[in-house]
């Protein structure tokens, strides 16, 4: 486990702080057929290197952030605060 | 049964009535004024501004857009002008009688709160004014520094008797004291 974290917000905390929430992915349109939503709940890909999760900084500033980091060397790439992430997510489709 | 509603200070029994007081000392606020300032989503600057009556010790950081104000006792002029100025920016709320505040200070103060929070308390990294929601021993705890050899710790009510209790554990060997603000 990565065991430091650095918070967008809060600096550098342990890994103690957060609550692991799972890999990130987006959220199909209500519409969407059935093996899509399945897929969506159930299946996780799992992958051994690099990928990214939902992190809640629950005994810091409890705000909801995206961790990218590699499951094997536990290296930390980036942490965003999720609400920027999904607007960048937002923005880049949009364009 | 019916009464009056009478304050209990959750530390009440758990400091003797003549502490003492040793060069390492916990001070524990009787009747500490706490509000929570939560900015309402876009107004996190706007409610910035308005706290700049508040002193840099006395104002701690929470998250984006979210402060406490702790103040040793209740300053009913200082809360109506935060509820005046950033009431419809954010939400504000007297969380007084939810909290206790703790002030540890002495030349040990540091070493004996190393122990306890993950905190990087070097000057450099956490100066005289900087505050943060942090893990303190196994529960929740706002934790600034108010002075060079001074760090107030806010925790909710119920947490109090356990975190006053591991404060005290770990400042054994420097022989901390603890008691009640006079
Ligand atoms: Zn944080």
């Amino acid at each position: 486990m990565a065991s430091l974290i650095t918070c967008p917000h809060c600096g550098s905390r342990p890994k103690e702080e957060f609550s692991i929430r799972g890999e990130v992915r987006s959220r199909p349109e209500p519409a969407a057929p059935f093996e899509t939503w399945y897929r969506y709940v159930y299946v996780r890909d799992n992958p051994k290197g690099r990928q990214k999760e939902y992190w809640h900084h629950v005994l810091g500033c409890r705000r909801w952030l995206v961790v990218e980091r590699d499951t094997l060397t536990h290296e930390v790439y980036g942490v965003t605060d999720a609400a920027a992430y999904r607007a960048s997510e937002v923005k880049e489709a949009a364009e | 049964m019916n009464g009056p509603f009478t304050h209990r200070h959750p530390l009440d029994g758990a400091i003797s009535a003549n502490p003492g007081r040793s060069e390492n000392h916990v001070t524990v606020l009787p009747e500490p004024m706490v509000l929570s300032v939560a900015a309402l989503p876009g107004e996190e600057q706007a409610v910035a501004a308005t706290l700049g009556g508040v002193s840099a010790t006395a104002l701690k950081a929470v998250g984006p857009g979210e402060w406490l104000v702790v103040l040793e006792k209740a300053d009913l002029s200082l809360q109506r002008d935060i509820a005046e100025r950033a009431g419809a920016l954010a939400l504000v709320t007297d969380q007084s009688s939810g909290r206790a505040v703790l002030r540890l200070q002495g030349p040990k103060a540091r070493a004996i709160l190393a122990k306890i929070v993950p905190l990087d308390l070097h000057p450099e990294a956490f100066a005289i004014g900087q505050s943060g929601n942090t893990l303190f021993a196994h529960v929740s705890a706002n934790v600034g520094r108010i002075g060079e050899d001074e760090f107030e710790i806010v925790l909710m009510r119920s947490f109090a008797l356990f975190a006053f209790q591991e404060l005290m554990e770990m400042g054994l060997e420097f022989r901390l004291t603890a008691g009640f603000a006079t």
